[in-house]
């Protein structure tokens, strides 16, 4: 392994945006008409808010990490990529990708950089009217890839029987892999990953983990893959970053979050004719963290997952505390601590919401 | 000597990456040429059948302004053609550019920043859509002279000086080039992503008007007469007119040269400032609204 491969230090992102009132318009919007007088009235009544997409975060990759960046929507994920990439500048602090600042040395930053966004931006290059075949070929000049080059991997991505229907007709997996297709094309000694399984079939979403593994492996390039899906950076990671409200909040193998988290197994159940608020009933017990899912809370439907140190302690008074309030259990699973508990343990302690 | 080599080198990457973009354009328009082309050609042939029975009525000459009606028509066409290509030209390739941009902060990317992502200058997708347009309305204005010279017999004045037309269609291009960059900055600055773009819908409200393109500014008051002195079109379709339809020289139209070139130095140089001003602003601010 070599030296830093990403780098940042203090990084801070802020959002301006009109504060609260200006996106719900309601009974003004309706008096003054038009959205635009709507704008240009609200806009100098409203005050505006700053949002903290980032807040001051420390991060560093070595050369050759495969790291997961984890953590809920709007957790900054995106915002932090998107500046390693140069495509937004941080508001303050600073950002090094292989050495070269992302503010000063750009264009430096672009040529060892290959972004591959999600699913919903893939879209953005592609012409819907033009055939598949077409956009790769218009695609392969602008990049200077030989085009056998570029039929070969859309082969290898299952794309040699929709080369010559438009792009507009395809699927979303089709197109999403057309998407993905030029970023696993373009070799350079640092990816960066948002979320580029979203809307994926699990097979297209396999070869693309593949491919990263290998490429990590064999070439030793650095990978930074921004996700939501705990199951998907266990498999995948040497380290995971977790992320919330801007900040990083954990950071360690996926061994190492496990075993900090404390949870050492996980309570699934489904309940109904629960008529009381879960998270209140279970408060109390000594559960690392409790996730509550509403099913259909109007008949007192829930899942809930509790991630707990020793279940054959846990469990008794867990279902003691349910039944005697008049909730039924309609399945129980207990099974082994994962990244999600431990995710799920970090997130909630982060907003307050553990040591019930 | 390596300097040199770079920039020969950065100059051929960029000709790749303009050269990338005309064969989507061209691709764009392959794709459903057989439906879009049939209605282009039954526009030019009615549209000349309309100039032809137009003349007839006036015996052959313009009602407004005399001499050939052949002439009229090519000075309109060409002057109204390339001034409107490049009012809007520039604002259109901006919008291009930005597309897709929106939201706060999500995964949402506009080809700007797939441009960037892949080492693609921005400036390589504005001047190719920016030649692109002129090539197309070229090649349009060209079909038009064409059917009419097979079809309709038309055929330009022997006195008309077609080199100092030309000269007027360049700087005519250039001067309001310079509006159509400052309209381009108004994406950003103004947020005419809304829909309006305030400069150009407001030299096109005027133009016809006080530039006296369809009146004789000679009837117009005063105020709309100033209005009009503003407008690069001005200049631009009284010099073509005196050179067409009166095959005048240089030094008759040397007051409105000059003027229209005041007005390119002028207007292209607060158009770029403005329209790099308001990338960086966008940069800056990274979201639409």
């Amino acid at each position: 392994m070599g030296g830093d491969a990403i780098r940042t230090e203090n990084l801070v992102r802020v959002y301006r945006i009109l504060g609260r009132g200006f996106y719900d318009p309601g009974v003004f919007y309706e008096a003054l008409g038009s959205r635009f007088a709507y704008e240009v009235f609200m806009k100098a009544l409203v005050k505006k808010v700053d949002v903290y997409a980032l807040n001051s975060v420390n991060l560093t990759v070595r050369e050759g990490e495969f790291v997961c960046l984890l953590g809920p929507n709007g957790s900054g994920k995106t915002t932090l990529i998107k500046i390693l990439a140069g495509i937004i500048p941080p508001s303050s602090g600073r950002a090094e990708v292989m050495g070269y600042d992302v503010v000063r040395e750009r264009k430096e930053v672009v040529k060892r950089v290959t972004y591959i966004p999600s699913l919903a931006a893939a879209g953005a290059w592609a012409q819907p009217r033009l055939t598949v075949k077409q956009n790769l070929r218009f695609m392969s000049r602008l990049f200077n890839f030989p085009f056998e080059d570029v039929l070969d991997a859309a082969r290898k991505l299952g794309l040699e029987e929709v080369m010559d229907r438009p792009f507009g007709a395809l699927s979303t997996g089709q197109q999403a892999r057309v998407g993905l297709l030029f970023g696993m094309l373009r070799r350079s000694p640092v990816y960066l990953l948002d979320e580029p399984t979203m809307g994926l079939s699990p097979e297209t979403a396999r070869i693309l983990r593949n491919f990263l593994v290998d490429l990590n492996r064999e070439f030793k390039v650095t990978v930074l893959y921004a996700t939501h899906h705990p199951l998907e950076a266990q498999e995948v990671a040497s380290r995971v970053v977790i992320m919330d409200r801007g900040r990083v909040i954990a950071d360690g193998t996926p061994e190492q979050l496990i075993r900090g988290s404390g949870v050492e197994e996980s309570i699934a159940l489904e309940v109904y004719g629960a008529y009381f608020d879960p998270r209140q009933v279970l408060q109390g017990l000594g559960a690392n963290y409790v996730e509550i899912r509403p099913v259909r809370p109007e008949v007192g439907e829930y899942e809930v997952v509790v991630g707990v140190k020793d279940s054959d302690e846990a469990l008794p008074k867990l279902l003691t505390e349910l039944l005697s309030r008049g909730a039924k259990v309609s399945r129980l699973r207990v099974r082994k601590a994962n990244l999600e508990d431990a995710y799920l343990y970090y997130v909630g302690a982060a907003r307050g919401e553990t040591g019930v | 000597m390596s300097e040199l080599s770079s920039l020969v080198e950065r100059i051929k990457v960029n000709l790749r990456h303009i050269a990338a973009f005309y064969y989507e354009e061209a691709s764009r328009i392959a794709a459903w040429w057989l439906w879009n082309v049939p209605f282009q050609l039954l526009q030019i042939l009615f549209s000349l059948l309309l100039f032809k029975y137009y003349a007839l009525a006036f015996g052959g000459s313009s009602p407004l302004y005399g001499g050939d009606f052949m002439a009229f028509i090519i000075a309109g066409l060409a002057i109204n053609t390339y001034m409107d290509a490049s009012l809007e030209v520039y604002y259109s390739s901006i919008a291009a550019l930005y597309y897709g941009r929106m939201g706060i902060g999500g995964v949402h990317l506009s080809r700007r920043d797939y441009l960037h992502l892949a080492g693609v200058s921005p400036l390589a997708f504005i001047f190719a859509r920016v030649s692109w347009r002129y090539l197309m309305e070229t090649l349009i204005f060209a079909l038009y002279i064409a059917a009419g010279a097979l079809f309709f017999g038309f055929k330009v004045s022997a006195g008309a000086n077609l080199g100092l037309v030309l000269c007027i269609i360049l700087l005519s291009i250039a001067a309001c080039s310079g509006v159509g960059l400052i309209s381009a900055s108004m994406y950003w600055l103004a947020g005419a992503y809304r829909g309006v773009e305030p400069v150009v819908w407001l030299v096109r409200l005027l133009a016809p008007l006080a530039a006296g393109i369809y009146v004789p500014r000679e009837v117009l008051p005063r105020e709309l007469v100033m209005l009009g002195n503003l407008l690069p079109q001005t200049y631009a379709v009284s010099a073509a007119r005196k050179a067409l339809l009166k095959g005048v020289a240089l030094g008759d139209v040397a007051g409105e040269l000059f003027t229209l070139t005041l007005q390119a130095a002028v207007l292209i140089p607060v158009g770029a400032a403005l329209l790099a001003y308001s990338l960086s602003l966008e940069r800056k601010r990274a979201t639409m609204y």
